[in-house]
């Protein structure tokens, strides 16, 4: 449980050198951790899992990763390359860039394939995802013609099919009806009560609650603002309206108009408030 | 539509005497030289669009007839390097994801500026259009490639499901023969 195996250094990262994304970051993940990066829009939430994935390099600081340094050098390492992508799985946030294949089914296979994995053995675990995920009637139809609640269910098989110790979420249930958010939550509980580590990167708090032990919320300088219990952190309203992600709302009742925070935060952490 | 009239354009030397010479069919003056349209120039120009027509057909028949993904297994099952039909795979899977981007920029425009749009205006939108999509595929591109970095892909593609031939190929394979044949005896004995 405490085997550490994510750890950044005073991570800065910026675009073309010239928009910042990460300025300062420090972490450290260890194995079996739930975690959620929640922030305001344009914090830096993707690039940290990208960073965490290998697919950004920071221009200072260091992302060590299994004790070793994620870097272009060290993921050029067939071995180290191999091992890391079998441990680490990245839901992208825009489906339609995950789903490159011209079917679901060859789009789960994909990443077992690469890493090497025996056909029969991918075919058993497309049969078990896919049943897991309620997507069995989708494995031969094209992407494109999938929904977008589908395409997030696919999208996360293709990484599930990987069965990866760190599964990382970009925004997994942006723009999705309740019940689609319901079954996706469920799925990653399910990882979750397999011992997964999983890192979710949202500003749904309402998922945040049910799934994650830590929380780490990036500020508009793009530094951590606040980390700690999810408990603490959602309970504190100041430091939540203070990074956007939640408003007061005002509405009424008959001819009482009351405010208070949106998302009713305080029912699913069994506070009253007056 | 486009290939068979671009042979009928490529084929028209070939009609004159200048490069089929044989029996004149037809002659007429262009700038007080006289053209010569030659049968065998005739028959050749004829034989070589009618056979680009029907391939045409054909491919066009094939792909309307059968779903893509079978196409590129059938790819794979002959020989074609997987980096390319994975490149063909992946450039049909985003068509649709761009025609899908280029529809809603019209709605949007549409929605904003109503149907009317002056011919210079129009231009500009259309030019506005290229350089967005253009970005947004390149962009594209790079998420792509990232995401199939992230599920291990190392720059040799492995792909799933080989193509495998069952009863009813083997049936339409011997009837073509069948009838390749025929055509074959019954061509060389006339």
């Amino acid at each position: 449980m405490n085997e550490i195996i994510f750890e950044l250094k005073d991570v800065h990262y910026s675009y073309l050198n010239r928009y910042p994304a990460m300025c300062g970051i420090d972490m450290t993940i260890q194995r079996g951790e739930n975690i959620a990066v929640v922030g305001a829009n344009g914090t830096g939430k993707s690039t940290l899992l990208y960073l965490l994935d290998g697919l950004l390099f920071p221009d200072k600081g260091k992302v060590m990763a299994f004790g070793q340094e994620l870097s272009e050098q060290s993921l050029i390492d067939e071995q180290f390359s191999h091992s890391f992508r079998s441990k680490v799985g990245l839901v992208f946030q825009n489906a339609d860039i995950q789903l490159f294949c011209p079917s679901v089914r060859e789009d789960i296979s994909f990443g077992p394939l690469q890493l090497g994995i025996d056909e029969d053995e991918i075919k058993k675990r497309i049969t078990n995802i896919s049943g897991l995920l309620d997507i069995q009637q989708l494995l031969d139809r094209s992407p494109h013609q999938l929904s977008i609640g589908e395409k997030r269910r696919v999208a996360i098989a293709s990484v599930l099919a990987i069965e990866p110790d760190v599964l990382l979420l970009d925004e997994p249930t942006a723009g999705l009806d309740p019940l689609t958010v319901r079954h996706i939550v469920d799925i990653l509980l399910e990882a979750k009560s397999r011992g997964k580590t999983i890192i979710t990167a949202t500003h749904d708090l309402h998922i945040v609650v049910e799934m994650a032990d830590i929380v780490y919320v990036l500020g508009r300088d793009k530094k951590i603002f606040a980390s700690g219990n999810a408990s603490d952190i959602l309970s504190d309203e100041e430091l939540l309206r203070n990074n956007n992600l939640i408003h007061i709302h005002s509405h009424k009742h008959i001819n009482v108009i009351h405010n208070h925070s949106h998302l009713h935060l305080e029912h699913e952490l069994g506070i009253v408030s007056p | 539509m486009f290939i068979p009239l671009f042979s009928l354009c490529i084929t028209i030397p070939a009609l004159f005497s200048i490069v089929t010479p044989g029996e004149p069919v037809s002659s007429f003056f262009i700038l007080g030289a006289k053209v010569i349209i030659t049968r065998q120039g005739l028959d050749g120009a004829i034989l070589f669009v009618t056979r680009i027509t029907t391939s045409v057909s054909f491919v066009i028949l094939l792909s309307l007839t059968t779903r893509h993904t079978e196409l590129l297994k059938v790819l794979r099952g002959l020989g074609i390097p997987k980096i390319f039909v994975l490149t063909v795979s992946m450039c049909y899977r985003y068509l649709y994801l761009f025609a899908e981007m280029v529809e809603n920029i019209f709605m949007a425009i549409k929605s904003r500026i109503g149907l009317v749009v002056q011919y210079k205006r129009g231009q500009q939108i259309v030019a506005w259009n290229i350089v967005n999509m253009w970005n947004r595929a390149y962009q594209l591109n790079n998420d792509v490639y990232n995401a199939m970095l992230s599920r291990g892909y190392t720059g040799e593609p492995r792909l799933l499901s080989k193509f495998q031939t069952g009863f009813l190929d083997w049936v339409c394979l011997l009837a073509s023969v069948i009838l390749c044949t025929t055509i074959f005896y019954i061509e060389n004995k006339l």
